[in-house]
């Protein structure tokens, strides 16, 4: 989806009660906006993005833009106008409800140990997902769905190195086995949290944390890893990184609970 | 202050050359910014869908410098305005490499960056 977005207006004149943005992040500046004004917004169930900056119009605010922020522990409830007829200063752009993701994303991340050509490196793409209601909601619990991935066959020249987003969960459970029945496979699980840098230089500011230092899994071996908020950290993305072809299944589940 | 040669490597370099511009003497972060906005907005105008996104980004960013004080700035306040600047800079080179901004307006928006953020 992404851009050109789709109109709010649509929703409301097809006589919908809520606006659902929902895409992939197609760069690390996505910018949306909603032309209605809306009775609440809230994290939609399936982001990957957890903070979610909104502006929208308010006469008594400085140069008439008010902020809010949803998140995975809080939506807003309560009239958020886009005033169209209105300009926000001193832009003198017409008013509008302003969405952004408030975490930052890079796809031009590379890994410290990243060696160019050989190695190479996959993204998924975060989702936004966001939800504006245009009827009262009552009350809103934005709980996000767990995620779960599944990878088994890589195709590696040197390591191939599969950036998933993190931003906000708080366990994640990783289930990791070398069904190649020759070859051991070097596995390893880095935390990330990504910093506004220049990714050409030669010490870009990423932040990276080892969670599993990369190490030779044995032909039929399992690995087993169990990332807690509490105990490991919080991250923008985990970054997972083999080094043969497999078959090796890689099982990883996200999930915003702590899991006891 | 590096001055860059595309959008995505002056989103890169927001913090950095901000950074500079927040700890100059007397701080220019502020005129730096208000400069910016001024200079990059009229290309791209209201008319055009696709230029919203860009255009959008400028008016918070205005906004967000327009707040500052002149030359005291806290860190949180410079912190969010530099975000700012790597999400426009992103969400140009994107939209010009989609098809849905032009080349020209592309170039204002790095020519507009590189005339402020960019020079000390």
């Amino acid at each position: 989806m992404a851009f050109p977005q789709p109109n709010s207006e649509l929703y409301t004149t097809g006589g919908a009660d809520f606006f659902r943005l929902k895409t992939p992040l197609s760069s690390p500046g996505d910018m949306y906006e909603s032309l209605v004004s809306g009775l609440g917004m809230a994290l939609g169930p399936e982001s990957d993005i957890a903070n979610v900056n909104v502006a929208y119009f308010d006469a008594q605010a400085p140069n008439f833009m008010q902020f809010t922020q949803v998140s995975p522990s809080r939506s807003f409830v309560g009239r958020l106008d886009a005033n169209n007829s209105g300009r926000y200063a001193p832009a003198q752009r017409p008013g509008r409800v302003l969405i952004w993701p408030s975490d930052l994303y890079d796809p031009n991340y590379r890994p410290r140990a990243f060696v160019a050509p050989t190695d190479q490196i996959t993204f998924i793409s975060p989702v936004l997902d966001v939800i504006q209601y245009f009827s009262d909601p009552g009350t809103l619990t934005p709980s996000r769905v767990d995620k779960e991935y599944q990878f088994q066959n890589y195709i590696v020249s040197g390591t191939l190195y599969i950036v998933v987003p993190y931003y906000g969960r708080k366990y994640c459970y990783v289930n990791f086995t070398n069904r190649n029945t020759v070859s051991p496979n070097t596995f390893g699980i880095t935390g990330v949290n990504y910093a506004i840098t220049d990714d050409s230089s030669v010490n870009p500011y990423h932040q990276e944390t080892v969670i599993r230092a990369p190490a030779a899994v044995g032909a039929g071996a399992t690995v087993t890893v169990r990332i807690t908020a509490g105990l490991t950290g919080m991250f923008d993305a985990l970054v997972f990184s083999v080094n043969n072809n497999g078959p090796a299944p890689l099982r990883i589940v996200v999930s915003d609970e702590s899991q006891g | 202050m590096t001055t860059a040669v595309t959008l995505a490597k002056a989103a890169g370099l927001a913090w950095d050359n901000a950074n500079v511009h927040w700890l100059g003497v007397g701080g220019s972060l502020k005129t730096v910014l208000t400069n910016f906005c001024a200079f990059a907005l009229p290309s791209f105008g209201e008319s055009d869908p696709n230029s919203h996104p860009v255009s959008n980004w400028l008016t918070i960013l205005s906004n967000q410098a327009d707040l500052m004080d002149a030359s005291n700035v806290p860190i949180d306040q410079m912190a969010a305005a530099t975000r700012s600047v790597y999400g426009v800079c992103w969400m140009g080179q994107f939209l010009q490499t989609a098809g849905l901004i032009t080349s020209s307006q592309a170039a204002d928006l790095l020519a507009a960056y590189n005339a402020t953020l960019g020079l000390p």
